[in-house]
Protein backbone atom coordinates (compact mmCIF):
# COMPACT_ATOMS: atom_id res chain seq x y z
CA UNK A 1 0.00 0.00 0.00
CA UNK A 2 1.20 3.16 -1.09
CA UNK A 3 2.45 5.36 2.47
CA UNK A 4 1.14 8.83 3.05
CA UNK A 5 4.36 10.91 3.15
CA UNK A 6 4.62 14.61 4.67
CA UNK A 7 7.95 16.52 3.95
CA UNK A 8 8.80 19.47 5.83
CA UNK A 9 11.93 21.91 5.31
CA UNK A 10 12.26 25.39 5.96
CA UNK A 11 15.15 25.67 3.22
CA UNK A 12 13.73 25.30 -0.37
CA UNK A 13 16.76 23.24 -1.80
CA UNK A 14 15.94 20.83 0.24
CA UNK A 15 12.26 20.92 -0.14
CA UNK A 16 13.10 20.32 -3.93
CA UNK A 17 15.29 17.34 -2.88
CA UNK A 18 13.70 16.04 -0.71
CA UNK A 19 10.54 15.95 -2.86
CA UNK A 20 11.82 14.73 -5.80
CA UNK A 21 12.85 11.79 -4.09
CA UNK A 22 10.28 11.19 -1.73
CA UNK A 23 6.88 10.04 -4.18
CA UNK A 24 8.72 6.68 -4.23
CA UNK A 25 7.42 6.02 -1.13
CA UNK A 26 3.50 7.02 -1.80
CA UNK A 27 1.47 10.12 -2.04
CA UNK A 28 3.61 12.93 -1.01
CA UNK A 29 2.15 16.74 0.70
CA UNK A 30 4.37 19.33 1.63
CA UNK A 31 4.39 21.36 4.57
CA UNK A 32 5.27 24.29 4.62
CA UNK A 33 5.79 27.01 8.11
CA UNK A 34 5.88 30.40 7.18
CA UNK A 35 5.76 32.02 3.35
CA UNK A 36 8.90 32.24 1.94
CA UNK A 37 8.26 32.39 -2.05
CA UNK A 38 11.11 29.99 -2.78
CA UNK A 39 9.94 27.09 -0.32
CA UNK A 40 6.34 27.82 -1.37
CA UNK A 41 7.57 27.53 -5.41
CA UNK A 42 9.48 24.40 -4.72
CA UNK A 43 6.75 22.98 -2.63
CA UNK A 44 4.27 23.46 -5.27
CA UNK A 45 5.21 20.13 -7.23
CA UNK A 46 3.15 18.03 -3.88
CA UNK A 47 0.13 16.97 -4.85
CA UNK A 48 -1.05 19.08 -1.68
CA UNK A 49 0.83 21.66 0.01
CA UNK A 50 0.16 22.14 4.04
CA UNK A 51 0.95 26.17 4.75
CA UNK A 52 1.30 27.21 8.41
CA UNK A 53 1.60 30.71 8.35
CA UNK A 54 3.49 32.45 11.43
CA UNK A 55 2.29 35.41 13.19
CA UNK A 56 4.35 38.02 13.03
CA UNK A 57 8.01 38.01 14.79
CA UNK A 58 7.83 34.07 15.49
CA UNK A 59 9.83 32.15 13.76
CA UNK A 60 9.50 28.23 12.46
CA UNK A 61 10.60 26.47 15.77
CA UNK A 62 7.24 28.20 17.27
CA UNK A 63 5.40 26.29 15.24
CA UNK A 64 5.92 22.61 16.88
CA UNK A 65 1.92 23.10 18.15
CA UNK A 66 0.84 23.21 14.96
CA UNK A 67 3.00 20.59 13.48
CA UNK A 68 1.75 18.49 16.08
CA UNK A 69 -2.12 19.25 15.57
CA UNK A 70 -1.36 18.64 11.59
CA UNK A 71 0.77 15.37 11.90
CA UNK A 72 -2.33 14.25 14.30
CA UNK A 73 -5.41 15.21 12.15
CA UNK A 74 -3.75 13.83 8.79
CA UNK A 75 -1.65 10.74 10.26
CA UNK A 76 1.24 10.25 7.58
CA UNK A 77 2.89 7.36 7.59
CA UNK A 78 6.28 9.13 7.14
CA UNK A 79 7.66 12.76 7.64
CA UNK A 80 10.67 13.96 6.38
CA UNK A 81 12.45 16.61 7.30
CA UNK A 82 14.85 18.43 6.16
CA UNK A 83 18.22 18.33 8.51
CA UNK A 84 18.93 21.75 8.78
CA UNK A 85 19.71 23.62 12.35
CA UNK A 86 15.55 24.60 12.54
CA UNK A 87 14.62 20.77 11.36
CA UNK A 88 16.18 19.49 13.82
CA UNK A 89 14.87 21.53 16.46
CA UNK A 90 11.18 21.18 15.47
CA UNK A 91 11.90 17.59 14.89
CA UNK A 92 13.19 16.70 18.48
CA UNK A 93 10.24 18.20 20.30
CA UNK A 94 7.65 16.91 17.76
CA UNK A 95 8.80 13.06 18.12
CA UNK A 96 9.10 13.59 21.83
CA UNK A 97 5.65 14.80 21.56
CA UNK A 98 4.19 11.92 19.14
CA UNK A 99 6.24 9.49 21.28
CA UNK A 100 8.50 8.19 18.21
CA UNK A 101 12.33 8.10 17.03
CA UNK A 102 14.54 10.22 14.78
CA UNK A 103 16.10 8.57 12.03
CA UNK A 104 18.55 11.73 12.26
CA UNK A 105 20.68 12.32 9.56
CA UNK A 106 20.11 8.56 7.72
CA UNK A 107 21.65 7.25 4.52
CA UNK A 108 19.15 5.84 3.49
CA UNK A 109 15.77 5.13 4.37
CA UNK A 110 13.42 2.46 2.20
CA UNK A 111 9.74 2.63 3.16
CA UNK A 112 7.90 -1.04 2.11
CA UNK A 113 4.75 -2.35 3.71
CA UNK A 114 7.08 -4.08 5.78
CA UNK A 115 8.34 -1.05 7.50
CA UNK A 116 10.44 1.65 7.31
CA UNK A 117 14.46 1.06 7.68
CA UNK A 118 17.17 3.66 8.41
CA UNK A 119 20.71 3.23 7.72
CA UNK A 120 22.61 5.59 9.53
CA UNK A 121 26.90 5.99 9.34
CA UNK A 122 27.96 5.39 12.95
CA UNK A 123 31.02 5.08 14.62
CA UNK A 124 32.60 8.19 12.89
CA UNK A 125 32.39 6.43 9.72
CA UNK A 126 33.15 2.77 10.93
CA UNK A 127 29.68 1.03 10.30
CA UNK A 128 26.52 1.45 9.35
CA UNK A 129 23.62 1.29 11.46
CA UNK A 130 20.52 -0.56 10.47
CA UNK A 131 17.32 0.45 12.03
CA UNK A 132 13.85 0.14 11.64
CA UNK A 133 10.84 1.85 13.15
CA UNK A 134 8.10 0.21 15.55
CA UNK A 135 5.44 2.89 15.69
CA UNK A 136 2.78 3.98 12.99
CA UNK A 137 4.76 7.02 12.32
CA UNK A 138 8.24 7.55 11.10
CA UNK A 139 10.58 10.83 11.29
CA UNK A 140 13.60 10.74 9.57
CA UNK A 141 15.85 14.15 9.41
CA UNK A 142 17.54 13.96 5.66
CA UNK A 143 20.16 15.74 4.22
CA UNK A 144 21.05 17.09 0.73
CA UNK A 145 21.04 14.09 -2.19
CA UNK A 146 19.74 11.25 0.31
CA UNK A 147 16.93 10.28 -1.78
CA UNK A 148 17.13 8.84 -5.34
CA UNK A 149 15.57 11.25 -7.76
CA UNK A 150 12.28 10.07 -8.95
CA UNK A 151 10.77 11.33 -12.71
CA UNK A 152 7.20 11.63 -10.91
CA UNK A 153 5.12 13.97 -12.72
CA UNK A 154 4.14 16.55 -10.55
CA UNK A 155 0.80 17.14 -8.16
CA UNK A 156 -1.66 19.50 -8.66
CA UNK A 157 0.24 21.90 -5.16
CA UNK A 158 -3.12 22.44 -3.95
CA UNK A 159 -2.00 25.48 -0.90
CA UNK A 160 -4.51 24.16 2.53
CA UNK A 161 -4.02 26.59 5.18
CA UNK A 162 -3.20 25.31 8.84
CA UNK A 163 -4.29 27.70 11.41
CA UNK A 164 -1.12 28.27 13.90
CA UNK A 165 -1.55 27.33 17.25
CA UNK A 166 0.12 29.80 19.90
CA UNK A 167 3.11 27.88 21.84
CA UNK A 168 3.19 27.39 25.61
CA UNK A 169 6.19 28.91 25.54
CA UNK A 170 8.45 30.91 22.44
CA UNK A 171 12.28 31.81 21.80
CA UNK A 172 12.12 35.39 20.79
CA UNK A 173 14.84 36.48 19.23
CA UNK A 174 16.21 40.35 19.54
CA UNK A 175 18.33 40.38 16.78
CA UNK A 176 19.66 37.92 13.48
CA UNK A 177 22.40 39.21 11.90
CA UNK A 178 23.64 37.74 8.67
CA UNK A 179 26.08 35.16 8.45
CA UNK A 180 28.84 34.83 5.64
CA UNK A 181 27.17 31.27 5.09
CA UNK A 182 29.12 29.65 1.46
CA UNK A 183 26.81 30.32 -1.11
CA UNK A 184 27.29 26.65 -2.89
CA UNK A 185 25.52 23.40 -2.63
CA UNK A 186 28.27 21.68 -1.80
CA UNK A 187 27.00 18.07 -1.34
CA UNK A 188 25.47 18.98 -5.28
CA UNK A 189 28.75 19.83 -6.60
CA UNK A 190 29.58 17.61 -9.51
CA UNK A 191 33.13 17.99 -9.23
CA UNK A 192 34.77 19.39 -6.07
CA UNK A 193 38.20 20.49 -5.40
CA UNK A 194 38.87 20.25 -1.79
CA UNK A 195 41.86 21.07 0.77
CA UNK A 196 43.10 19.50 4.09
CA UNK A 197 46.11 20.39 6.52
CA UNK A 198 48.70 20.27 3.74
CA UNK A 199 47.81 23.84 2.77
CA UNK A 200 50.38 25.47 5.46
CA UNK A 201 48.74 29.16 5.22
CA UNK A 202 45.31 30.31 4.89
CA UNK A 203 46.80 32.71 2.03
CA UNK A 204 47.44 29.80 0.08
CA UNK A 205 43.81 28.69 -0.49
CA UNK A 206 44.19 31.21 -3.61
CA UNK A 207 46.46 28.49 -5.24
CA UNK A 208 42.97 25.75 -4.44
CA UNK A 209 41.03 28.44 -5.91
CA UNK A 210 42.66 28.48 -9.04
CA UNK A 211 42.68 24.91 -9.63
CA UNK A 212 39.30 24.85 -8.74
CA UNK A 213 38.62 27.23 -11.27
CA UNK A 214 40.46 25.48 -14.37
CA UNK A 215 38.81 22.39 -13.33
CA UNK A 216 35.34 24.02 -13.28
CA UNK A 217 34.72 22.63 -9.60
CA UNK A 218 33.66 23.67 -6.68
CA UNK A 219 36.13 24.19 -3.16
CA UNK A 220 35.79 22.32 -0.07
CA UNK A 221 37.80 21.18 2.73
CA UNK A 222 38.18 18.78 5.07
CA UNK A 223 37.14 19.70 8.82
CA UNK A 224 39.80 21.18 10.73
CA UNK A 225 40.30 23.80 7.70
CA UNK A 226 36.65 24.87 8.81
CA UNK A 227 36.68 23.84 12.72
CA UNK A 228 39.59 24.79 14.52
CA UNK A 229 41.10 27.07 11.71
CA UNK A 230 37.46 28.51 10.89
CA UNK A 231 39.35 29.20 7.05
CA UNK A 232 36.19 28.04 5.47
CA UNK A 233 32.43 28.79 6.19
CA UNK A 234 31.08 24.90 7.85
CA UNK A 235 29.29 24.13 5.25
CA UNK A 236 32.44 23.39 3.49
CA UNK A 237 33.82 20.72 4.99
CA UNK A 238 33.51 16.98 3.79
CA UNK A 239 33.50 13.92 6.10
CA UNK A 240 31.38 12.02 8.46
CA UNK A 241 29.73 15.24 10.22
CA UNK A 242 30.13 17.36 7.22
CA UNK A 243 28.64 16.90 3.91
CA UNK A 244 28.24 13.95 2.22
CA UNK A 245 29.35 14.07 -1.44
CA UNK A 246 27.96 12.14 -4.45
CA UNK A 247 30.01 14.30 -6.74
CA UNK A 248 31.22 12.73 -10.27
CA UNK A 249 35.07 13.77 -9.30
CA UNK A 250 36.58 14.54 -6.09
CA UNK A 251 40.21 15.85 -6.04
CA UNK A 252 41.70 15.97 -2.80
CA UNK A 253 44.72 17.84 -1.60
CA UNK A 254 47.06 18.17 1.21
CA UNK A 255 44.20 15.22 2.78
CA UNK A 256 46.00 12.67 4.44
CA UNK A 257 42.73 10.03 4.47
CA UNK A 258 41.39 9.54 7.86
CA UNK A 259 38.11 7.36 8.00
CA UNK A 260 36.11 10.15 9.36
CA UNK A 261 36.81 12.31 6.00
CA UNK A 262 37.16 9.41 3.28
CA UNK A 263 33.38 8.16 4.60
CA UNK A 264 32.26 11.29 2.92
CA UNK A 265 33.50 10.85 -0.43
CA UNK A 266 32.76 6.88 -0.22
CA UNK A 267 29.76 7.32 -3.06
CA UNK A 268 32.60 9.84 -5.48
CA UNK A 269 32.57 8.08 -8.55
CA UNK A 270 36.60 9.21 -8.89
CA UNK A 271 38.63 10.07 -6.34
CA UNK A 272 41.67 11.67 -6.76
CA UNK A 273 44.26 12.63 -4.33
CA UNK A 274 47.29 15.05 -4.70
CA UNK A 275 49.68 14.82 -1.76
CA UNK A 276 53.40 14.53 -0.89
CA UNK A 277 53.52 11.89 1.00
CA UNK A 278 53.14 8.66 -1.69
CA UNK A 279 52.06 6.20 1.59
CA UNK A 280 49.63 8.42 2.79
CA UNK A 281 46.15 6.64 3.53
CA UNK A 282 44.82 8.40 0.70
CA UNK A 283 46.85 7.16 -1.54
CA UNK A 284 45.11 3.81 -1.47
CA UNK A 285 41.86 4.85 -1.11
CA UNK A 286 41.94 7.16 -4.47
CA UNK A 287 41.35 6.43 -7.84
CA UNK A 288 44.42 8.60 -8.80
CA UNK A 289 46.95 9.67 -6.48
CA UNK A 290 49.57 12.44 -7.49
CA UNK A 291 52.47 12.39 -5.45
CA UNK A 292 53.92 15.68 -5.37
CA UNK A 293 54.43 18.84 -3.36
CA UNK A 294 50.95 20.62 -4.15
CA UNK A 295 52.93 23.76 -3.97
CA UNK A 296 54.74 22.95 -7.23
CA UNK A 297 52.01 20.38 -8.20
CA UNK A 298 49.08 22.95 -8.49
CA UNK A 299 50.89 25.91 -10.53
CA UNK A 300 51.62 23.33 -12.51
CA UNK A 301 48.53 21.62 -13.06
CA UNK A 302 46.69 25.43 -13.54
CA UNK A 303 49.22 26.01 -16.21
CA UNK A 304 48.61 23.45 -18.21
CA UNK A 305 44.87 23.55 -17.69
CA UNK A 306 44.37 27.60 -18.15
CA UNK B 1 20.56 25.45 42.02
CA UNK B 2 22.00 23.03 40.07
CA UNK B 3 22.83 22.93 35.94
CA UNK B 4 23.29 19.57 34.34
CA UNK B 5 25.17 18.60 31.97
CA UNK B 6 24.66 15.49 29.98
CA UNK B 7 27.66 13.47 28.24
CA UNK B 8 27.49 10.02 26.63
CA UNK B 9 30.64 7.37 26.47
CA UNK B 10 30.91 5.90 23.20
CA UNK B 11 33.67 3.05 22.30
CA UNK B 12 36.67 5.08 20.63
CA UNK B 13 36.36 4.68 16.96
CA UNK B 14 39.89 4.40 16.72
CA UNK B 15 39.29 0.68 18.81
CA UNK B 16 36.54 -0.78 16.53
CA UNK B 17 37.67 -4.00 15.20
CA UNK B 18 35.74 -5.40 11.76
CA UNK B 19 34.93 -9.55 12.38
CA UNK B 20 35.02 -11.01 9.21
CA UNK B 21 31.50 -11.68 8.43
CA UNK B 22 31.44 -7.96 8.64
CA UNK B 23 29.89 -7.23 12.48
CA UNK B 24 32.31 -5.24 14.85
CA UNK B 25 33.73 -6.22 17.95
CA UNK B 26 33.80 -3.69 20.51
CA UNK B 27 35.79 -5.96 22.81
CA UNK B 28 39.11 -3.99 22.73
CA UNK B 29 37.55 -0.52 22.22
CA UNK B 30 37.88 2.01 24.84
CA UNK B 31 34.82 4.28 26.07
CA UNK B 32 35.58 8.19 26.15
CA UNK B 33 33.76 11.25 26.67
CA UNK B 34 32.86 12.53 23.11
CA UNK B 35 34.54 15.74 21.90
CA UNK B 36 31.70 17.69 21.51
CA UNK B 37 30.33 16.34 24.81
CA UNK B 38 33.42 17.56 26.32
CA UNK B 39 33.15 21.26 25.17
CA UNK B 40 29.11 20.61 26.64
CA UNK B 41 30.66 19.87 29.98
CA UNK B 42 33.49 23.19 29.53
CA UNK B 43 29.95 24.95 28.54
CA UNK B 44 28.23 23.51 31.56
CA UNK B 45 31.11 24.25 33.72
CA UNK B 46 31.05 27.87 32.39
CA UNK B 47 27.59 28.56 32.67
CA UNK B 48 27.38 26.97 36.11
CA UNK B 49 29.92 29.56 37.27
CA UNK B 50 28.20 32.60 35.73
CA UNK B 51 24.64 31.32 37.97
CA UNK B 52 26.94 30.67 41.30
CA UNK B 53 25.26 27.10 40.78
CA UNK B 54 26.66 23.07 41.27
CA UNK B 55 27.23 21.09 38.17
CA UNK B 56 25.82 17.81 38.05
CA UNK B 57 27.13 15.48 35.42
CA UNK B 58 24.66 13.50 33.96
CA UNK B 59 25.09 10.09 32.28
CA UNK B 60 23.20 7.47 30.40
CA UNK B 61 23.92 4.03 28.72
CA UNK B 62 25.33 0.57 29.06
CA UNK B 63 27.83 -0.83 31.69
CA UNK B 64 30.96 0.56 30.26
CA UNK B 65 29.87 3.70 32.30
CA UNK B 66 31.33 1.56 34.64
CA UNK B 67 34.49 2.72 33.60
CA UNK B 68 36.25 4.77 36.56
CA UNK B 69 38.88 6.68 34.43
CA UNK B 70 36.06 8.48 32.32
CA UNK B 71 34.15 9.37 35.52
CA UNK B 72 37.06 11.07 36.62
CA UNK B 73 37.54 12.43 33.44
CA UNK B 74 34.35 14.15 33.36
CA UNK B 75 34.98 15.16 36.77
CA UNK B 76 37.78 16.72 36.66
CA UNK B 77 36.56 18.77 34.53
CA UNK B 78 34.44 21.41 36.19
CA UNK B 79 31.90 18.93 37.44
CA UNK B 80 31.12 18.86 41.32
CA UNK B 81 29.10 15.62 40.75
CA UNK B 82 28.00 13.28 38.74
CA UNK B 83 24.43 11.07 38.00
CA UNK B 84 25.17 8.02 36.33
CA UNK B 85 22.38 5.48 34.95
CA UNK B 86 23.94 1.76 33.75
CA UNK B 87 22.10 -0.75 31.67
CA UNK B 88 23.08 -2.94 29.04
CA UNK B 89 19.37 -2.25 27.51
CA UNK B 90 20.56 1.19 27.00
CA UNK B 91 23.35 0.25 24.39
CA UNK B 92 22.25 0.71 20.99
CA UNK B 93 18.77 3.32 22.66
CA UNK B 94 17.11 5.25 20.21
CA UNK B 95 16.73 8.97 20.49
CA UNK B 96 13.49 8.60 22.35
CA UNK B 97 14.30 6.24 24.55
CA UNK B 98 17.79 7.75 25.92
CA UNK B 99 15.12 10.49 25.89
CA UNK B 100 12.96 9.55 28.37
CA UNK B 101 15.56 8.06 30.63
CA UNK B 102 17.19 11.26 31.00
CA UNK B 103 13.86 13.24 31.77
CA UNK B 104 13.00 10.61 34.84
CA UNK B 105 16.51 11.43 36.50
CA UNK B 106 16.58 15.04 35.75
CA UNK B 107 12.83 15.11 37.33
CA UNK B 108 14.57 13.19 40.66
CA UNK B 109 17.19 16.05 40.78
CA UNK B 110 15.76 19.25 42.29
CA UNK B 111 16.52 23.14 42.02
CA UNK B 112 17.29 22.97 38.61
CA UNK B 113 16.28 24.60 35.78
CA UNK B 114 18.80 24.48 33.22
CA UNK B 115 20.07 21.30 31.28
CA UNK B 116 23.66 21.93 28.98
CA UNK B 117 23.82 18.89 26.11
CA UNK B 118 26.74 18.64 23.22
CA UNK B 119 26.07 18.96 19.60
CA UNK B 120 25.83 15.35 18.88
CA UNK B 121 27.05 11.92 20.55
CA UNK B 122 30.34 11.00 18.84
CA UNK B 123 29.19 7.44 18.21
CA UNK B 124 25.95 8.30 16.24
CA UNK B 125 25.76 11.77 16.48
CA UNK B 126 21.72 12.40 15.79
CA UNK B 127 21.49 15.28 18.06
CA UNK B 128 18.07 14.73 18.65
CA UNK B 129 18.14 13.59 22.71
CA UNK B 130 18.58 17.08 24.02
CA UNK B 131 15.61 18.32 22.34
CA UNK B 132 13.42 15.53 23.01
CA UNK B 133 14.55 15.88 26.88
CA UNK B 134 13.62 19.58 26.64
CA UNK B 135 10.04 18.24 25.39
CA UNK B 136 9.52 15.68 27.36
CA UNK B 137 9.85 17.48 30.91
CA UNK B 138 7.62 20.60 29.13
CA UNK B 139 10.47 23.00 29.80
CA UNK B 140 12.09 25.00 26.52
CA UNK B 141 14.53 23.57 24.32
CA UNK B 142 16.67 24.85 21.62
CA UNK B 143 19.80 23.84 19.90
CA UNK B 144 23.15 25.79 17.87
CA UNK B 145 23.63 27.84 21.44
CA UNK B 146 27.02 29.22 21.15
CA UNK B 147 27.43 31.62 23.70
CA UNK B 148 25.81 32.42 26.69
CA UNK B 149 25.08 36.27 27.30
CA UNK B 150 23.12 36.21 30.35
CA UNK B 151 21.58 34.25 33.13
CA UNK B 152 18.44 35.94 34.70
CA UNK B 153 15.94 34.60 36.91
CA UNK B 154 13.50 33.92 34.76
CA UNK B 155 14.96 33.58 30.92
CA UNK B 156 18.86 33.30 29.51
CA UNK B 157 19.98 35.33 26.57
CA UNK B 158 22.25 33.40 24.08
CA UNK B 159 23.60 33.93 21.00
CA UNK B 160 22.45 31.26 18.60
CA UNK B 161 24.30 30.19 15.13
CA UNK B 162 22.00 28.89 12.29
CA UNK B 163 23.38 28.03 8.67
CA UNK B 164 22.86 31.29 7.40
CA UNK B 165 22.65 33.64 10.25
CA UNK B 166 23.97 34.30 14.28
CA UNK B 167 20.49 35.64 16.20
CA UNK B 168 20.54 36.74 19.27
CA UNK B 169 17.37 35.06 21.56
CA UNK B 170 16.13 35.06 24.67
CA UNK B 171 14.48 31.36 26.49
CA UNK B 172 12.32 31.20 29.04
CA UNK B 173 13.70 29.06 31.92
CA UNK B 174 13.46 25.94 32.44
CA UNK B 175 15.20 25.11 29.70
CA UNK B 176 17.50 22.44 27.56
CA UNK B 177 20.14 23.90 25.35
CA UNK B 178 22.13 22.04 23.40
CA UNK B 179 25.47 23.66 22.60
CA UNK B 180 27.75 24.23 19.67
CA UNK B 181 31.14 22.79 19.25
CA UNK B 182 32.70 26.00 19.08
CA UNK B 183 31.14 27.37 22.40
CA UNK B 184 34.15 26.79 24.27
CA UNK B 185 37.02 24.82 23.91
CA UNK B 186 37.28 22.37 26.00
CA UNK B 187 40.07 22.51 29.33
CA UNK B 188 42.87 20.19 29.67
CA UNK B 189 41.98 19.61 33.16
CA UNK B 190 45.41 20.37 35.85
CA UNK B 191 47.02 17.86 38.31
CA UNK B 192 44.96 19.31 41.33
CA UNK B 193 41.08 18.63 39.36
CA UNK B 194 42.61 15.62 38.41
CA UNK B 195 43.53 14.66 41.98
CA UNK B 196 40.20 16.25 43.51
CA UNK B 197 37.75 14.37 40.82
CA UNK B 198 37.80 10.94 42.64
CA UNK B 199 36.77 12.82 45.77
CA UNK B 200 33.72 13.98 43.98
CA UNK B 201 30.74 12.15 44.65
CA UNK B 202 28.94 9.59 42.11
CA UNK B 203 25.85 8.35 42.41
CA UNK B 204 24.61 4.97 40.24
CA UNK B 205 20.70 5.22 40.13
CA UNK B 206 19.25 1.76 38.76
CA UNK B 207 17.32 2.04 35.55
CA UNK B 208 14.59 0.18 37.12
CA UNK B 209 14.07 2.53 40.02
CA UNK B 210 13.39 5.44 36.89
CA UNK B 211 10.60 3.13 35.08
CA UNK B 212 10.08 1.16 32.25
CA UNK B 213 11.39 2.48 29.12
CA UNK B 214 10.86 0.57 25.27
CA UNK B 215 12.98 1.22 22.40
CA UNK B 216 11.07 2.99 19.36
CA UNK B 217 13.20 1.44 16.84
CA UNK B 218 14.40 -2.05 16.01
CA UNK B 219 17.99 -1.96 15.75
CA UNK B 220 18.67 -4.74 12.68
CA UNK B 221 22.34 -4.22 12.14
CA UNK B 222 25.41 -2.75 12.75
CA UNK B 223 28.06 -3.18 10.32
CA UNK B 224 31.36 -2.33 8.43
CA UNK B 225 30.69 -0.89 5.43
CA UNK B 226 31.73 -1.98 2.55
CA UNK B 227 34.70 0.15 0.73
CA UNK B 228 34.02 0.72 -3.54
CA UNK B 229 37.12 -0.70 -4.94
CA UNK B 230 39.12 1.99 -6.33
CA UNK B 231 41.77 1.87 -8.68
CA UNK B 232 44.60 3.10 -6.88
CA UNK B 233 46.70 4.33 -9.58
CA UNK B 234 49.78 6.36 -8.04
CA UNK B 235 51.44 8.97 -10.38
CA UNK B 236 54.88 9.54 -9.35
CA UNK B 237 58.25 11.14 -11.31
CA UNK B 238 59.26 14.63 -12.75
CA UNK B 239 56.76 17.54 -12.07
CA UNK B 240 55.98 17.67 -15.58
CA UNK B 241 56.00 13.95 -16.78
CA UNK B 242 52.99 13.43 -13.32
CA UNK B 243 51.37 16.65 -14.32
CA UNK B 244 50.99 15.16 -17.74
CA UNK B 245 49.76 11.95 -16.95
CA UNK B 246 47.50 13.42 -14.72
CA UNK B 247 46.09 15.16 -17.25
CA UNK B 248 46.00 12.39 -19.62
CA UNK B 249 43.75 10.45 -16.97
CA UNK B 250 41.50 12.81 -16.01
CA UNK B 251 40.63 13.58 -19.71
CA UNK B 252 40.19 10.30 -20.24
CA UNK B 253 37.71 9.84 -17.77
CA UNK B 254 35.95 12.52 -19.10
CA UNK B 255 36.43 15.56 -16.52
CA UNK B 256 38.31 17.69 -18.69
Amino acid sequence: MAKKVFVLSNKASLMEDLLAGASIFGETAAVVVGNDAEVLEKAAVAETVYQISLPEGYIAEDAVDSLEKLVKEEAPDVLLVGATLTGRAIVGRLAARLNTAVFADAKGLSVSDDGVEAVNMVYGGGANLTQKAKGSLTIALLGFGTLEKTDASPGAGTVKEVAFVEPAWRIEVKETRKREASSVNLPAAKKIVSFGLGVSDQKDISLIQELAKVFEAEVGCSRPIAEGLNWMPKECYVGISGVFSKADCYVAVGISGQVQHMVGVKDVKTIVAINKDANAPIMKQCDYGLAGDLYEVIPALVKKLS
Amino acid sequence: MKVITCYKLSPDSQDLQVNPDSTLSLERAEWVIGDFDLVAIEAGAQIAAKMGAEHVGLSVGPMALENKKARKNALSRGMDSLKIVMDDSLEHADTNMTAHVLCETVKKLDDCKLVICGEGSSDYYYRQAGLQLGELLGWAAINGIDDVIEVNENSITAERVTEDAVQTITIPLPAVLTVTADYAEARIPKMKDILGAGKKPVEEIALADLGTFTPKVDVMSVLAPENKARKGIVIEGPLEEAVNTFVEYMTKEGYL
